[in-house]
């Protein structure tokens, strides 16, 4: 049917390499979201480029910088009283892909993922929330980065 | 300022070949000609002389090739050059070229004006007047050599 | 072109020229072209006088460098130390197109400029609809105009004296409405806001407004921004108002800091005070303030290392829906260190870690300090290029110390441990099919299906003080699985290729044999063993058209349990259009719409609306109005709230002075 697996697709990022992924520059309010995007490059470049986790940034094929633009939460539903039920949180990081070697980056631009969730009467309860939502648009942001970096077909 | 009358100021020239012509009262040297008149040195491939009424009176020299003109700290370049030393005056053209120190002239005619120190160049057939002074500390003499 | 000169090197182009090489002088006369340092000076007559540097040129003159153009008829241009001095002329510049004629304009160095009898205006000359004139203006071109004696003219008509007076010349980091803004609004009465621009230096601006309102009194505003140096850098805004309504001093007051000591350490404040808890309410404008949810003050501060990062966080809310405040939990600190794929030497085993140790503060019980910890080990593995697979175990921790807490059921110190496993399989098909479209040429198209599985025991923790989820751990045991599908193009139009997202759809699907399942990115999972079948998608009709679609569908009861259908049109030539539907069963139904066009320019009409089906009714409707010319642009805004919440607002700005492009 045409369709080739990632391993013989020829793509970029070849399969069965390391990655080494640093903490995102985190100038934001958000206290998790340098830690929580970097776990999620780590999981996603492994679920669809089979990529290992490299133990020194020395040592890596590929290495991955990043930096968290903007955090921002923003309501987009409310009640009938016109109090908030959803929020949005979107995030927006620059990123760059340099391979071994290599000093100027393979690739390099803006990345960006939203996540809807609901609000609650309880803030901690919510704040809760609000962590699953950037775990969520950081995987978002780690798939929509691999595949933008295909971008040379 | 009056310019003085140089024509009487006496003439050294050095020439592979030297051929005279009494009746026009004119002398041509050609090959690697050196002529030295006062403070004034005029190198160039052919250089003719056209000689004044009196015996020994130099008129006006006109230089053709590889023109190359000293005075001091001044070295005009071109490739063709008439040198009035009865009115003071040198005319350049043909690429003409005046480097003072580090400033440099160029223009379509460049007439240089010997006593009164001055110099024109006026723009033509496509070349205009252009003038690039390096800048020295005022204190700084009138260019480095 | 010719080329320019070495750095200081003066070279003059003109027809004729003649040096008088004793007092060192250059005339050049005819088409003079002078160029030097970046600055190109063309004028019909100029002289230079080698020994004292300074350049005259006469007639015509124009002086280009840079953004800025400087005409006049004659300048004295000192080539040591760039000052140049214009008669009779104009001066503007391209950034911020600001035009200053001058009697005489002294241009001191590349950034500063003075005038003296001038006036300045961003309208076409000669005949500007305003200007200001003055009889003495410095303008620093990087930001700023300071004049003395200015008066303010409409056509020729001075409608304003200000004896002293400083307005941003730049626009980058200057904003703010130099110009009063009048206005109605039912909770405000009739408003008159003047706001006073002053710059401190380059690097900090304050705007100071007075701001009248018949119903609640005279209120004072303040906006200040600072870079103090490289890293540390802020901005602090504040509003006070002696309230006639309500007879007491009311206000908000917001710094959001920044200090960045290097890429891996910086500390961040947000910090956000009202002095009631309906000052938002009764002084908020548009929506985001006047129904905010909560006011937060939060103080970040985090240190990186290869593996590890460090970070101190502080967190007061107030919970402006609630009764009141007392509820609502405060984390006064937590302190957290979390490590990322620590691998274990020489074998594919990753060690990641979650901490904190949280102190945790409310007004009613329990309060206390709280430990959690979860350490895992993830293995990593699968036949590199076909399948990916991972499988993870790890140990929840958690210690508590509570002071005085209800009933006593909750111990004064108490534990947990509660284990969590997992793993993920995926792997990755793709395609490029050969369009050879006019403009789509290829299309890149990429599936990742994956299958995920979660287990963590069911245990009671019910004896654990209750702050939030993490002290109610759920038992899991659940299987998902999720197909994700990317489509990009690669387009061409002239020899330009542009790659771009067409689409990123995602549909996911779970089943839990037994146990509970808890997804915080809902409030409609009814908790059956199969999961509703959950769709997320956003898709690029055009580069300016996208659409995104979010739905959960309930398999049991067959009907879709939430959808939030969104489209968004921008034309980026200030026609856009905005509609988002919003439906969660039994929870919320709501429709947003924003529409601005200026299609009938110069004006241009903007309508913001927000419809509650669960009202039903309209939240809030926004109409404006724009009138935009040049140099001067007029905008009325009209908003309409339900409960005789009406509003009118009018502004009237210098084009190029006050709006940020």
């Amino acid at each position: 049917c045409g369709y080739r697996f990632a391993g013989t697709a020829g793509n970029t990022l070849a399969t069965g390499q390391s990655i080494w992924v640093a903490f995102i520059v985190n100038e934001t309010v958000s206290p998790t979201a340098q830690t929580v995007i970097r776990r999620a490059l780590y999981e996603e470049s492994h679920t669809m480029r089979g990529l290992y986790p490299a133990d020194k940034e020395a040592a890596a094929d590929l290495r991955v910088r990043g930096k968290l633009a903007s955090y921002t939460l923003k309501a987009v539903s409310y009640s009938a009283a016109d109090q908030v039920k959803e929020y949005r949180l979107t995030i927006s990081v620059d990123l760059e892909l340099h391979k071994k070697g290599g000093t100027a980056p393979v690739w390099k631009g803006t990345v960006q993922a939203f996540q809807d969730f609901p609000a609650s009467t309880d803030l901690a309860l919510q704040h809760n929330a609000e962590e699953a939502a950037l775990k969520a648009a950081s995987r978002t942001l780690a798939d929509r980065f691999l595949v933008t970096v295909e971008q040379a077909y | 300022a009056a310019h003085k009358d140089r024509s009487s100021l006496p003439i050294a020239i050095k020439a592979n070949e030297l051929a005279a012509d009494n009746k026009g009262k004119t002398a041509i040297f050609s090959g690697k000609v050196v002529a030295k008149q006062g403070d004034i040195t005029i190198y160039a491939d052919r250089l003719i002389i056209n000689y004044g009424d009196k015996k020994n009176d130099v008129e006006k020299i006109e230089a053709n090739g590889n023109v190359r003109i000293v005075q001091e700290s001044r070295i005009g370049t071109a490739t063709h050059a008439v040198y009035e030393s009865k009115l003071g005056r040198i005319t350049l053209t043909g690429n003409p070229k005046i480097m003072q120190g580090a400033d440099t002239m160029s223009g379509n005619i460049i007439t240089y004006f010997i006593d009164e120190d001055r110099s024109e160049v006026s723009s033509g057939a496509g070349r205009p007047v252009e003038v690039v002074i390096h800048p020295t500390g005022k204190k700084g003499n009138a260019g480095t050599r | 072109a010719v080329p320019m000169p070495t750095e200081g090197n003066i070279s003059i182009n003109s027809d004729s020229m003649s040096q008088d090489t004793a007092n060192e002088v250059f005339t050049a006369t005819g088409h003079v072209t002078i160029r030097w340092q970046g600055m190109t000076l063309t004028a019909d007559k100029a002289t230079y006088d080698r020994k004292t540097r300074v350049l005259h040129a006469t007639d015509n003159v124009l002086v280009v460098k840079g953004d800025e153009t400087l005409r006049g008829n004659s300048i004295k241009l000192d080539m040591d130390t760039g000052r140049g001095e214009l008669e009779k002329g104009t001066l503007n510049s391209t950034t911020s197109n600001v035009t200053f004629i001058g009697e005489k304009i002294t241009r001191i160095n590349d950034n500063e400029v003075e005038l003296t009898t001038t006036e300045l205006t961003t309208c076409d000359l000669p005949d500007p609809s305003w200007k200001f004139g003055a009889d003495h203006l410095k303008v620093n071109l990087l930001g700023y105009a300071v004049g003395r004696g200015v008066t303010f003219y409409i056509k020729d008509v001075p409608v304003l004296y200000l004896p002293w007076m400083a307005f941003p010349v730049v626009r980058e980091r200057k904003s703010g409405l130099l110009f009063p803004r009048m206005g109605y609004s039912s909770n405000r009465g009739a408003q008159l806001d003047i706001p006073l621009y002053l710059v401190i230096s380059p690097s900090q601006d304050l705007v100071l407004d007075l701001d009248f309102e018949t119903k609640r009194g005279v209120g004072t505003g303040v906006d200040y921004r600072y870079i103090w140096n490289r890293g540390s850098e802020g901005r602090f805004g504040g509003y006070l108002i002696y309230d006639l309504l309500k007879d007491r001093w009311r206000g908000q007051m917001n710094l959001n800091h920044k200090e960045i000591f290097s890429p891996t350490m910086n500390v961040r404040a947000d910090i956000n005070l009202d002095s009631d808890r309906s000052f938002q309410g009764d002084f908020g404008e548009k929506s985001g303030d006047y129904n905010r949810q909560s006011n937060d003050t939060v103080v970040n501060a985090l240190k990186t290392w290869q593996n590890y990062a460090l970070s101190g966080y502080l967190r007061f809310a107030e919970d402006l829906y609630a009764a009141d405040n007392s509820h609502t939990l405060q984390t006064l600190p937590e302190v957290s260190l979390a490590g990322v794929r620590q691998q274990i030497p020489s074998i594919p085993v990753y060690f990641d870690l979650d901490s904190s140790v949280a102190n945790l503060y409310r007004e009613v019980d329990p309060t206390g300090q709280r430990l959690t910890a979860f350490p895992r080990l993830t293995y990593v593995t699968g036949l590199p290029g076909y399948l990916n697979a991972s499988a993870y175990a790890g140990l929840h921790v958690r210690g508590y110390t509570t002071q005085d807490s209800p009933g006593g059921t909750t111990k004064e110190n108490d534990g947990d441990l509660l284990p969590e496993l997992g793993a993920r399989a995926s792997t990755s098909l793709s395609r490029v099919y050969d369009i050879g479209g006019t403009a789509l040429k290829k299309l890149r198209h990429e599936i990742t299906p994956e299958l995920s599985y979660t287990y963590a025991p069911n245990h009671d923790q019910s004896r654990l003080p209750f702050y939030d989820y993490n002290d109610r751990l759920v038992g899991q045991n659940i299987i998902s699985a999720s197909v994700t599908s990317f489509l990009g193009g690669k387009f061409q139009t002239g020899d330009t290729t542009t790659y771009r997202d067409i689409s990123l759809i995602r549909l996911t699907q779970g089943y839990s044999a037994g146990g509970t399942r808890r997804d915080l990115l809902t409030m409609v999972d009814a908790n059956r063993p199969w999961t509703d079948l959950t769709l997320q998608s956003e898709t690029w009709l055009h580069p300016l058209a996208k659409f995104t679609i979010d739905a959960r569908y309930n398999l049991y009861d067959k009907r879709f349990s939430s959808t939030a259908p969104g489209v968004e049109l921008d034309d980026k030539q200030g026609n856009s259009a905005a509609l988002s539907y919003r439906m969660a069963r039994n929870q919320v139904e709501y429709l947003e719409g924003k529409l601005a066009t200026k299609y009938f320019t110069p004006w241009t009409l903007g309508y913001t609306t927000r419809y509650s089906f669960d009202r039903p009714g309209f939240l809030e409707s926004v109409y404006s109005v724009e009138y935009r010319q040049k140099c001067w642009s007029v905008n009325v805004s009209i908003g309409d709230r339900p409960g005789s919440h009406f509003s009118f607002h009018f502004g009237f700005n210098l084009e190029g002075l006050m709006t940020s492009k």
